[in-house]
């Protein structure tokens, strides 16, 4: 499977304090460019494709295009299986545009990084209620909505009151780390240290395990499944090149949302139908294959190597303005966490061989190794 | 005939083969794992573990235990726990030493499977 992600707008209503996915004044996408896209990918890879819906917040592309663009891209790639997500603030979120995306079974995620007052500090006065609001509207059409929670350097400190609100309220999240961007350094003050995450990361662990039953976060489980088939499952912890892309409201192609409306980082246009081997003669796909370059040889003696294959490649561009020297400084972070549930999964593993041992303490019934296989 | 049975991933198979010097190994991953393993003996793959699978272990574990002297060399993770849990079906294997990788090496413990 590969993963276009379409990005209509990067204009976004919320101002987010560290955000930068969005950009005042910026185009909107025509539904010609999405079709476009199905004539594009129609003879591009012979696999199932998903869409992400991203932006800026791509709910202000309205009802008609989404009305329009899911039947063209769900009847235009039924041999690629299309299926499809969204990730929005839900502000603009309305009965009818839910039943449509409830209709083509569209994964929803939303951002919240936790209670009101944190959102508040960190997002902006307004976005909870607002956010809140959609949440309620995709409720009552029955559409779920999965919540996304970045951790700054300022709410890495309330990860229990974060942690509690979210088991408390019954919502599933997925971890987002806040991070610095090629963009500006308006995220910077922001941004959490790789160590910081590291550390996020083992304590969330610990919180996760003790609560399997009553809530669900999918980086652990990612995290798990990938220590457990020496591969990453998503996008960072993998080999992302060629099996992801962007999409701008133009046409224009990227090897991720993330280089959107960056123009040195432009691998063709869907009105050309480039195939992947004219994406391959692209100097951004030169410069991602310089990173996979420098993984295979920096990381060789790592033990972790399969399961992260050096992070993400843009936090690496980052780390070195633009130029790839190292591997995504994020390695920290998962060299600790995947050094942790090695050590919790020995554990477990001794617990079952010598269970008489006083030394061992009892595992929960759904350890570790029930998230491997999850 | 020694026979290994094994779920370790890396160099170590190689240091636990020669600990038990082995004639015959079989090394059990999972299905989604593509492994870059080389080594000129049986792999089984086995799809993501329920109770089913462990019938297939023990199938395993029976076969090789007509053959030979069956040595466990496990790595921890879901398939070395469910070898672990199989092989408690086995009178054999209690009081056995067992073959763990950790922290990067290979520790011989005395496994009471009861």
């Amino acid at each position: 499977m590969y993963h276009v992600m379409l990005v209509p707008t990067l204009n976004c209503p919320s101002n987010c304090s560290y955000c930068w996915g969005s950009k005042d004044n910026a185009g909107v996408m025509d539904i010609e460019i999405i079709e476009l896209v199905v004539d594009w990918l129609k003879n591009y890879r012979d696999e199932p494709v998903h869409f992400t819906f991203h932006g800026g917040e791509p709910l202000l592309a309205g009802y008609d295009f989404y009305k329009k663009a899911l039947p063209m891209l769900k009847e235009g790639l039924e041999e690629n299986e299309a299926g499809f997500s969204l990730q929005s603030n839900l502000w603009l979120l309305n009965d009818e545009l839910a039943q449509l995306l409830r209709n083509y079974d569209v994964a929803v995620s939303s951002s919240l990084d936790g209670p009101k007052d944190i959102n508040e500090l960190q997002r902006g006065e307004g976005y909870f209620d607002k956010t809140m609001a959609g949440y309620d509207i995709a409720r009552r059409n029955n559409l779920p909505v999965n919540f996304i929670c970045t951790f700054t350097s300022y709410s890495k400190d309330l990860v229990d009151e974060i942690f509690s609100y979210f088991l408390e309220c019954g919502y599933n999240l997925k971890l987002h780390p806040a991070l610095p961007s090629l963009r500006g350094d308006n995220s910077d003050p922001w941004a959490l240290s790789p160590e910081d995450y590291g550390e996020l990361l083992i304590k969330l662990l610990d919180m996760y395990l003790e609560h399997m039953d009553e809530i669900k976060i999918s980086d652990f489980d990612h995290f798990c499944k990938s220590y457990f088939i020496r591969k990453g499952t998503v996008c960072v912890l993998a080999d992302c090149l060629g099996d992801t892309l962007a999409v701008d409201f133009e046409g224009n192609i990227y090897p991720c949302y993330r280089f959107v409306e960056m123009p040195e980082y432009v691998m063709g246009n869907v009105r050309d139908k480039p195939t992947v081997e004219d994406l391959q003669k692209s100097e951004a796909w030169k410069v991602i294959q310089s990173f996979m370059d420098l993984v295979d040889e920096s990381c060789k003696k790592c033990r972790f190597i399969k399961m992260c294959r050096g992070g993400c490649p843009y936090n690496a561009l980052k780390s070195d303005e633009g130029h790839i020297k190292n591997v995504d400084p994020q390695c920290t972070a998962y060299k600790m966490i995947f050094e942790y549930i090695s050590k919790l999964a020995t554990k477990e593993m001794m617990v079952n061989m010598m269970p008489s041992d006083p030394s061992l303490k009892p595992v929960k019934k759904g350890g570790i190794m029930s998230l491997m296989i999850k | 005939m020694p026979i290994l049975i094994t779920n370790i991933k890396n160099n170590l198979i190689n240091e636990a083969i020669k600990h038990v010097q082995a004639e015959m190994v079989i090394l059990i991953l999972n299905k989604e794992l593509q492994a870059d393993i080389h080594i000129p003996h049986r792999i089984e793959y086995l799809d993501a573990l329920d109770p089913e699978k462990s019938a297939q272990i023990r199938d395993i574990l029976d076969h090789a235990l007509e053959e030979g002297e069956v040595e466990l060399a496990l790595e921890a993770d879901a398939m070395g726990l469910q070898i672990l849990e199989s092989a408690k079906n086995y009178e054999i294997f209690k009081k056995k030493n067992i073959l763990i990788a950790k922290n990067g090496k290979l520790d011989t413990f005395l496994a009471c499977l009861c």
